[in-house]
């Protein structure tokens, strides 16, 4: 808070000196130009800095991190904020039962342990002496109301909690969950970082307004909310009740919001404005880097696809071989080497940060570029002249490796259209189920809590997005998707994804021509202690220190 | 802005015996150069490109060279051939929506001023409502209704700009209609329509083509602004301010991408307000040489 | 006088009523435009991964008063407008009057700073022009006029930034917050206010330059010369003060129009006025607020054209025989 305070000063000093400048220039006088510089000489309190450096980590200051987004619709209230940008910082401020290290290995959170006495039942012993930020104590009924009131708020959409059957406190201390099937990616939906199975107190939540949920908060995490000034900025302390106390070196954390125009950021990075900012946009974040900032070495995070509607426009593409003809005349190489400034790589529906997974390789079906091949399925299919629409939100950063990907089709005669939407059109398709404007719309995919997930909304005959009920070519799949959704043997459901990812392939049940990271996190020399999380969840800030 | 007629910007209180410098309608003439050769090179530019503009020929975001007279972009097209044909499209916009505004804008304000009354005065109203409205936001709004593309865009910005001119033809309209010429022709009992296109039009004519630069003027600026914001022309058709709004990341980087594209709204602006400037002028003296 | 004061009576209700019509006018423009827009005006409610059930939308359109007839939705939207609230956002978890009160003071700030420096560029200038009509100093201003007016102010700004971002990194972006003064925003937005000073003063020297030239036609100036008053003297003290009044019409509607027709600006420099919150608001169609954000804005525009109308007969005396007449 200290160094925040200090920082706003020379900051003003700044832009005094910048208005002196202008009004010395409009008014010619010299008087004022004496007066500014009689003010030059800095007193430079933070002496320190220099001899402090890497003697490990220091304690206090507060991280400003630049952002282009700040908490959507449900704000701060982690039952109902369900977008990214929302838990990314709700994921500061509220703990989970159990947590997922950079290995995607299970850890202890809230629960100092836990056990899976079999593929139905799960057993957690909650850690003693938790409190939540105003200092009232996290007990076992809160966790249980916690996972009650998740189900009931999400209804049958909770991924984690559909088949659950109980959530009992068998021993003092000890939380059982039983479900009515095996569930076995009940650790992974309920580890994630930036999901939604937060711990809240059940009082707090109870007794505050739906208003005041979402923008106060009452969580046993690291940080707590200061203020939050929309559009602006939204800072948060250090939360004096947590319980792992050690762990935080910061004292603060400041998001300064900028708004889409990610132009804006870059500036607040190299102006010197910010500490740490994350980027969309691969070429930002070089720029960035160049600048002399570090830049985090990101998974592979977000797959970016083509959602197909077999049926538009009286099915052009229902064909398998048509669909496997716009797959093969796609360059892969060449939309990552210039669509994503290199910084991307081939994917299947599960982007590559699922290390667990087998990547796609030489022999993945219609993966490598064969325009000849395409040109021969086309004519099997008796298609001539395909033009086929695809379309985007007019917000996305990618708009080049769309473009590439329809010079590609026209190498192989086949017409993509590009059609630029306001995002919220977009949104419709997967949020209401809307109908498609076009054969293909372009979806950017986040890394989900567990691999299946990526298929179930479009895949599943009851899916919002799902247009594949009366299609054969879609039955493997589903029929694999099935199996994997009760399989509870790690390595048996790693290698039926695998078969499923290159089933989707070769059906070309969707096309997800590269993948990149959702966005790259950089920070300046100042900063210590943070990297990457594999699953953008901003989680090592609670490791991070700052010089001062 | 409007322009009116009302209001003598020159030295055309002066006596006119000779003719100096100042005669010569510098604005006229440089504003409708540097309009026609945009157009020239558009055109050129689309016919017999240099390099075909949508294929990834080069490299990424190369220099200069022979071949690629402004380098290329982050996909390996061909700047130069991208930005001549991002100017017609500039070009025809502008025409497109200055024309569509004057076309409606003329009726409508014609048709105000002449019958007057109720009629009148609600369509004023409406007017006055629109022009409440910063011109950005109507258009952002429309361009959600319409949808995007060119011609919606043109719809949009024809729509934006009609208020200002039946606001402006309504005026001299208000003026001509008191003339002789329409009191004898309602006396001959030459029916509304008519009176309205044989001679309250023709009467407008020059402040609508003054307006009408005004417009496409400012219709290149919102066409920018718009893409600059993505919400204006979309890929592939070249689009200056699309390619500003796309290429800001290379600000930095490859700095080219972004002058050549800011010339080309730049000159396009310049280019219309000198039209504007030099029509008025010209426009003032003749009038004021024929009420002489 | 008696007259006048009559007359002027009439005419402020006169302006008054067409300014509440035209606002009434202007509501119905703005609610059915929104309308229009095709979607779901749920769309923004849930994001990404919220996979709402059918029995969850109707709730939701049920509780947002969607499902009911538009002109009842209107109504209220009216009504509550009148009460002083704008609605819930829908995408937001402030609601649109909370949002409007914050970041209107911004635009506002930036939009008087801006008129501000575009009197103190443009009144000399056009004062000098129009003194100096057709010779060097009138050449030169008019170009710089052509110039200000035909770059637009989103290229300028894109320029200042990048030439900053390179050199003399100031503070130039994002500094704008409520945890400062007035006065400490007020500088950090100097550099903004400039770049849309810059075509505002080239209108304010068109316009003061033609009137400049009327007035120094006319014969007092002969009796002032006469009378040993300089030329700077005829052209401060008296030419100007006739001059500027077609002036000042054109800087209360560019100050009006300013308030919300910086949306670039705003965007470009991250200040967080009415101008980002409409683009944010639209980008994200979150009806409410945009319904909300326009109507503001464009009641700004409409209260300053009212003010300006009414103190028109107060500084040209010679409207005031004419008053009442549109």
């Amino acid at each position: 808070m200290k160094s925040n305070q200090l920082l706003e000063k020379e900051d003003n000093k700044e832009m005094r000196k910048l208005a002196s400048g202008v009004l010395a220039a409009a008014l010619l006088s010299g008087a004022l130009l004496t007066g500014c510089s009689s003010d030059d000489p800095d007193p430079a309190p933070t002496s320190a800095s220099s001899d402090a450096t890497t003697d490990g980590p220091q304690s206090g200051g507060t991280l400003i991190w630049g952002s282009r987004s700040e908490p959507g619709n449900g704000g701060l209230d982690p039952f109902v904020a369900e977008v990214y940008r929302g838990t990314a910082i709700i994921a500061l401020i509220y703990d989970t039962l159990v947590t997922k290290d950079d290995n995607g290995v299970i850890q202890p959170g809230i629960a100092a342990s836990y056990t899976q006495v079999d593929g139905k039942t799960y057993q957690f012993t909650i850690r003693e002496g938790v409190k939540f930020g105003d200092g009232s104590d996290l007990t076992v009924s809160d966790v249980i109301w916690s996972f009650e009131h998740h189900r009931e708020a999400k209804g049958a959409g909770d991924a984690a909690l559909a088949k659950l059957e109980s959530i009992t406190e068998v021993t003092p201390g000890v939380v059982e969950f039983k479900f009515s099937d095996d569930n076995p990616a009940f650790l992974n939906n309920i580890s994630r970082a930036t999901g939604d199975y937060f711990i809240v107190d059940q009082q707090w939540y109870e007794a505050a307004s739906e208003n005041d949920r979402q923008i106060s908060v009452n969580g046993s995490g690291p940080f707590t909310l200061e203020a939050w000034e929309q559009g602006v900025e939204l800072r948060l302390v250090k939360n004096s009740y947590y319980w792992d106390t050690e762990r935080i070196h910061l004292d603060g954390i400041t998001f300064k919001i900028t708004g889409d125009d990610e132009g804006a950021l870059l500036a607040l990075v190299q102006q010197g404005a910010v500490d740490a900012a994350w980027f969309w946009g691969a070429e930002y974040a070089q720029q960035a880097e160049d600048s002399g900032w570090t830049r985090g070495n990101a998974a592979y995070t977000s797959a970016r696809s083509l959602w197909i509607d077999p049926t538009f426009n009286n099915g052009a593409l229902s064909d398998v071989r048509v669909r496997q003809a716009i797959s093969l005349a796609i360059d892969r190489e060449q939309v990552i080497s210039l669509g994503t400034a290199g910084l991307g790589g081939i994917t299947f529906v599960t982007p590559p940060a699922f290390t667990e997974l087998a990547a796609p390789s030489a022999t993945t079906p219609n993966y490598t570029r064969n325009v000849e091949q395409a040109k021969t399925l086309l004519a099997e299919a008796g298609v001539s002249d395909l033009e086929i629409t695809l379309t985007y939100g007019t917000n996305t950063t990618d708009v080049s490796a769309l473009e590439v990907i329809a010079q590609n089709l026209a190498d192989a005669g086949i017409t993509l259209k590009l059609n630029g939407v306001p995002y919220a059109e977009v949104q419709n398709v997967f949020t209401t189920g809307a109908p498609f404007m076009s054969e293909l719309i372009y979806v950017v995919g986040t890394k989900a809590a567990d691999p299946a997930a990526a298929y179930t909304s479009w895949l599943t005959d009851g899916g919002l997005v799902s247009h594949w009920q009366n299609n054969p070519d879609a039955e493997a799949a589903k029929a694999l998707l099935a199996q994997i959704n009760v399989e509870t043997d790690p390595a048996v459901r790693i290698d039926l994804l695998n078969q499923l990812n290159a089933e989707v392939a070769d059906k070309v049940l969707i096309l997800t021509p590269y993948a990149t990271p959702l966005a790259y996190h950089l920070w300046s020399s100042k900063v210590h202690g943070y990297q990457t999380d594999p699953q953008d969840g901003r989680v090592h800030l609670r490791d991070a220190w700052i010089e001062q | 802005m409007n322009y009116t007629l009302k209001k003598p910007q020159d030295d055309t209180k002066k006596p006119q015996t000779k003719k100096r410098f100042q005669d010569v309608n510098v604005s006229l003439i440089a504003g409708i150069a540097i309009i026609a050769g945009l157009t020239l090179l558009g055109v050129v530019m689309t016919f017999w490109p240099l390099n075909n503009p949508s294929l990834s020929l080069g490299g990424r975001l190369e220099g200069p060279s022979a071949r690629f007279w402004l380098g290329t972009d982050d996909i390996g097209r061909d700047t130069f051939t991208r930005v001549a044909q991002a100017a017609l499209t500039g070009v025809a916009v502008s025409i497109a929506a200055a024309a569509g505004a004057c076309m409606v804008g003329a009726v409508i304000g014609a048709f105000t001023g002449y019958v007057s009354g109720w009629p009148d005065k609600v369509i004023m109203r409406v007017v006055d409502a629109l022009l409440a409205i910063p011109s950005i936001l109507i258009v952002l709004i429309l361009r959600l209704v319409l949808g995007t593309g060119v011609w919606q865009l043109v719809l949009a910005l024809a729509f934006l700009y009609s208020p200002s001119v039946v606001r402006v033809i309504r005026s001299t309209v208000l003026v001509t209609r008191r003339s002789d010429f329409v009191a004898l022709a309602e006396i001959a009992g030459v029916n509304t329509p008519s009176i309205l296109l044989k001679y309250l039009l023709p009467n407008s004519l020059p402040t609508l083509l003054v307006q009408g630069a005004s417009v496409g003027s400012n219709a290149v600026v919102l066409e920018a602004v718009l893409s600059y914001l993505g919400q204006g022309i979309q890929p592939p058709q070249p689009s200056a301010g699309r390619m500003l709004y796309e290429y800001t990341k290379f600000m930095q980087t490859s700095p080219m991408l972004l002058i050549a594209p800011a010339m080309v709204v730049f000159l396009l602006t310049v280019g219309w307000n000198l039209t504007a400037d030099g029509l008025q002028r010209a426009l003032l003296i003749t009038r004021s040489g024929v009420k002489k | 006088m008696k007259k006048f004061r009559a007359g002027y009576a009439y005419y402020v209700a006169q302006r008054l009523g067409t300014a509440l019509l035209v606002l009434l006018i202007l509501s119905v423009v703005v609610f059915f435009l929104v309308r229009l827009i095709p979607g779901d005006p749920l769309a923004g409610y849930y994001d990404t991964h919220g996979t709402p059930s059918i029995e969850e939308i109707a709730r939701l359109r049920e509780q947002l008063g969607l499902d009911k007839a538009w002109y009842t939705q209107y109504f209220e939207w009216l009504g509550g407008i009148l009460q002083g609230d704008f609605g819930a956002s829908l995408t937001k978890p402030f609601s649109v009057g909370y949002q409007i009160g914050r970041r209107l003071p911004y635009s506002i700030e930036l939009a008087l700073l801006a008129t501000i420096m575009a009197l103190i560029i443009g009144i000399p200038a056009g004062v000098l022009a129009g003194q100096r009509a057709n010779h060097l100093p009138d050449i030169a201003v008019r170009t710089g006029v052509m110039l200000a007016i035909s770059i637009p102010s989103f290229l300028t700004a894109l320029a200042v930034v990048l030439i900053n971002s390179r050199t003399l990194k100031w503070n130039l972006i994002g500094a704008v917050s409520s945890s400062k003064g007035i006065v400490d925003n007020g500088i950090a937005m100097l550099v903004p206010a400039l770049i849309l000073a810059l075509p505002f003063s080239g209108t304010v020297v068109r316009y003061l330059r033609s009137g400049m030239i009327e007035e120094l036609a006319k014969p007092y100036r002969i009796t002032l010369a006469a009378k040993g008053l300089s030329d700077a003297e005829i052209a401060y003290g008296h030419g100007l003060r006739n001059a500027i009044i077609p002036v000042l019409t054109v800087i209360s509607v560019r100050l009006a129009t300013l308030v919300g027709g910086t949306v670039v600006i705003e965007n470009i420099f991250s200040i967080p006025g009415m101008g980002k919150y409409l683009i944010e608001s639209i980008s994200s169609a979150d009806y409410p607020s945009i319904q909300g954000a326009i109507l503001v804005i464009a009641s700004v525009y409409l209260l300053m054209s009212l003010i300006v109308d009414l103190l028109y007969p107060f500084l040209d005396p010679r409207i005031k025989s004419g008053v009442g007449e549109s």
